[in-house]
Formats: structure tokens, sequence, C-alpha cells
């Protein structure tokens, strides 16, 4: 079973998308082998309280067994724990976190707050990096990335909690103080979503080890096809499994 | 067949000499690329700037069937530049010129050059890219290159680079038919090319990789996953460029 750690569904407000609806989606899995994907709700991002979106997603995914609903955390929202509990209650695997789009630290006390209840009680934080390559976003919304020294900083001081550090940039990744942190603490990946260089995997892969490395699309931003074809120039089957299907396993607790 | 026009020469290979440059090739095989378009990196010195056009020289002997390369010149110094066209381009035969983040096309500078290609007749490959974050001091933008193509309407000038100039740079050139646009560098964000399509016509989208920056196989699938007819892919991937690569391809 191959398993996709970072898809969306919803409309986004700077172009018109393909793939998003379920269905859509669905299809666009089957053309291209993935049998089960991780969906956060796109729409909702840009929302003043994200999580409105997060029932109306579970609603819209309810019938589909292939894709599991990942509901969007602002931590400084006043119901984060609230939609937290109500993600552990309908066992869902993970939450997902845009600081740059919602405008907070990941050092913030509210952040921390989040972190303590995902690591109580077992459900894995997603930290998005980035949507859009910030050179081309909307002029008038200029969104900065993630800085990664923040994320590194700060998920040292949540215990207990998996995190999957979701686009990434390779010149990030490689740098060898970041790939050495992401292997010293436990339970900590990044997907193959925006990592690129000749060759991407087997440069990542010799810097990060491949047990820490999960497959995602970034679905609907990007062509399904790109990181499918970054995973099947894997020669070693060992290796393809674990990117494809038992990292993420163990990273979701699936 | 599928041609890649937008390689360039990999640091390693400018350290090591030509042969560090097989694994990339390989790669490129790999994932059913034929041929590439090879060519310097744009921050090359003055003096630089002849060992590494000497390099894809050399690159070019050792994979004849594979490799076509491109001169890089920069405007700015106008007769080493032109000395430099001459020689890679009537003495030794490559395929096209490469033009960077050295100088705006719309510096006079440009134009003795233009002059010169616009004679011999090969294709012009201008990096180009609509930053929101700020654009390098001689980086140029689509609008920019436009203001090229229009001055000179016999060179083809093939504007790198699809998904950095998106949406408003794709509407900058689509009036100046002299311009294609390749699809190198910059993530396989759906819609874009075929956004590309729609506007400029398939007949003027090459495919371009901008490897070894990026990967052969993802900048492969922005044309592979593209919701577009086969034919059209087809065209894309090699057609166009074998149209604009006026020199016999092998």
């Amino acid at each position: 079973m191959i398993i996709d750690v970072s898809s969306g569904i919803g409309p986004w407000p700077f172009m018109p998308l393909k793939r998003t609806t379920p269905e859509e989606l669905t299809s666009a899995m089957e053309e291209e082998g993935i049998d089960l994907a991780l969906v956060a709700p796109i729409d909702g991002i840009c929302y003043k309280n994200p999580h409105m979106i997060n029932s109306l997603h579970i609603e819209r995914l309810s019938g589909f067994r292939n894709l599991i609903p990942i509901p969007i955390i602002d931590p400084q929202m006043g119901d984060a724990e609230k939609e937290i509990l109500r993600a552990v209650d309908l066992n869902l695997p993970a939450i997902r976190i845009y600081p740059n789009y919602h405008g907070y630290s990941l050092g913030c006390l509210e952040m921390d707050k989040v972190a303590q209840i995902c690591g109580e009680k077992d459900i894995t934080i997603m930290i998005q990096m980035r949507i859009e390559d910030a050179r081309g976003h909307h002029p008038m919304m200029k969104i900065p990335d993630v800085d990664i020294s923040e994320v590194l900083s700060a998920i040292e001081t949540w215990p207990n909690v998996k995190v999957i550090i979701s686009c990434a940039h390779y010149s990030e990744v490689i740098k060898s103080h970041v790939a050495e942190r992401i292997l010293e603490r436990p339970d900590t990946y990044i997907d193959t979503s925006l990592l690129e260089r000749v060759d991407t995997l087997h440069s990542v892969i010799s810097n990060v080890d491949y047990s820490r490395i999960l497959l995602g699309t970034h679905s609907p931003f990007l062509y399904i096809r790109a990181n499918m074809l970054k995973v099947k120039g894997i020669e070693d089957e060992e290796v393809f499994h674990a990117i494809t299907h038992t990292n993420a396993v163990r990273a979701l607790g699936l | 067949m599928v041609i890649d026009v937008h390689v360039h020469l990999s640091m390693q290979a400018w350290r090591e000499g030509p042969q560090a440059i097989e694994p990339m090739i390989a790669s490129a095989r790999k994932i059913g690329i034929d041929k590439i378009c090879l060519f310097p990196y744009s921050y090359m010195t003055k003096q630089d700037i002849i060992g590494a056009n000497d390099l894809v020289l050399r690159v070019m002997e050792l994979y004849p069937d594979e490799v076509m390369g491109f001169c890089y010149v920069n405007p700015m110094n106008t007769q080493e530049a032109l000395k430099e066209l001459e020689r890679c381009l009537i003495r030794n035969s490559m395929y096209g010129v490469k033009l960077g983040t050295q100088c705006k096309t719309t510096n006079p500078l440009m134009d003795p050059l233009m002059e010169f290609i616009d004679q011999v007749g090969v294709p012009v490959l201008q990096h180009a890219w609509d930053k929101v974050t700020g654009n390098l001091e001689f980086e140029s933008t689509p609008y920019e290159v436009a203001q090229l193509a229009k001055g000179y309407p016999n060179v083809n000038i093939i504007m790198a680079h699809l998904y950095g100039a998106r949406f408003k740079g794709i509407l900058d050139v689509a009036p100046y038919k002299n311009i294609y646009v390749d699809v190198s560098g910059g993530n396989p964000e759906a819609g874009v090319l075929e956004y590309g399509v729609e506007v400029l016509g398939a007949e003027r989208i090459v495919f371009g990789s901008d490897a070894p920056g990026r990967d052969f196989s993802v900048q492969l699938s922005k044309v592979l996953g593209a919701d577009l007819p086969h034919e059209i892919k087809k065209c894309i991937l090699s057609e166009n460029v074998l149209r604009l690569l006026r020199r016999d391809v092998r």
C-alpha cells in the first residue's frame, strides 16, 4: 500500500486548481497508484479561524476510506484544544499547522500547549513549511517561509510528539546540522513533496536516513506524478517500501 | 524523443573535468531523456567563461549523441563576448547561446550580440523570472525579454522558466512569436503549463529541467502529469525544440 502523507482538497484563493474534490483526488490517486492519502483542507488555510473548515472537511471525506482528513490547528484560537480532542475522538492520526499563514511563532506558549496535548494523546503534528514558491506569491500577500531553525528549536521542546516537517526544501535538510538534529530526535520525519535536486532521493538519503522520509505529493498544488517519479527512481525495494509505506505507518500510528 | 533544452554544467564537472558529468547524464538517460542542451552557469567570471565553454565542448565530444552545447557569454564585456560567440558558434558549431543574470535584456550592450546571433541563426536561451521577492540586479523579467524580442524579430529567443514567468509573464511575451518558453526550474505546479499552452500555443513551449539544481524526473512530470493531449506533450518534449535548433541534431 502506497501512502501519501501530504495531500489536500478544496479551492485555493490564488488560482484555480484541479483535483480539489474527494472524487477528483481519488481518481488521480488511482491513476498514479496511491492507495491512501492524508488530506488537509486547503480552503480553510486562509479562514480567519481555520478551525471553521474542520467539521465540513471531516464530513466531506466521510465516504472515502482511502482519504484521511487532517484538521488544521491554529494554536492562537481559543478552540484549538477542543479541535485536537475531537481529532483524537475520531481516531485521526495528525493535525496540520501553518505558522507562517497564521502569524505565530512555533516557540509561542500556545504552540507549547498544543504540542503538550498532542504528546499526551499521541497525535502527530505536521508542520507546513511553505505552500507555494515565495517568488510567485500574490504581490499583495507575500507569506515568508517558515524558518527551519525555528522548527528545530521548537520541536526539541516538545517531548514525545511525532513531527512531520512537510514541504521542506532540499537545501534546508541537507545542511548537516539540520539532518543531524532530525536524526537525533526520535519520531521526526520529512516528506518528499518539495525536495528536489538532480536524482533527488538518492541525494537526500545520503544525508537523512531513509527511515525518516515519507512520500508526500503536495497535491493539488503539484502534479502527483512529480513525487511518484521521485520514489519510482529508488531501485532498492526496502527503501522504496519504507518511504512509501512503513515510515508513514510508524509516523502516524496507522 | 525527449530533448532537455536547459541543463547547466555542474560545478563538479568544472572542478573535476568533463568525466564528472557522467552521473548527471546517466540520471537523464534513466528517466528517458535522449538529448540535453548543456551550458555553463551564468555566474562565471570573464576568465572562467572561456574555460567553461571549452569544458562544454569537451563534454560534447565525450557524448556526441546526447549533448548539444550552448555557449555562455556576458554581454557586459562586448568585445570578449563577440569573440567568444565567433569561436563557439562558427568555429566550433555550438547549437545556441545562453544568456543569464549578468546583463539585462534591455541593456543596449545586448545589441551587438543580438545582431551577430541574428546573422548566425541560432536560438538564444535567456534566463528570466518575475519575483515578487525582488529580482537580482541584472536579472531580466519576461516583460524585458519581450522588449528584446521586439527589436530582433528574426532571432528565436527561448525564455527560460515558465514557472518563473507565471501568468503575467506568459501574457507579457505572448504577442512576440519569436519568444518560446522552457518549462525548466520552479516546482511542478499544476495548471501553469496548461495556462501557457492556452495563451502561447503548444508550439511555443519546450521542455527543460534546470538540472543539476533540479531533478530530471520532477521537471519531466510537469509535461507528463499535465492535463494535455499526448500530441501536445510530444511537441513540448522534442518537436518544438528540433525546429529551433537549425543545426543538424544527430
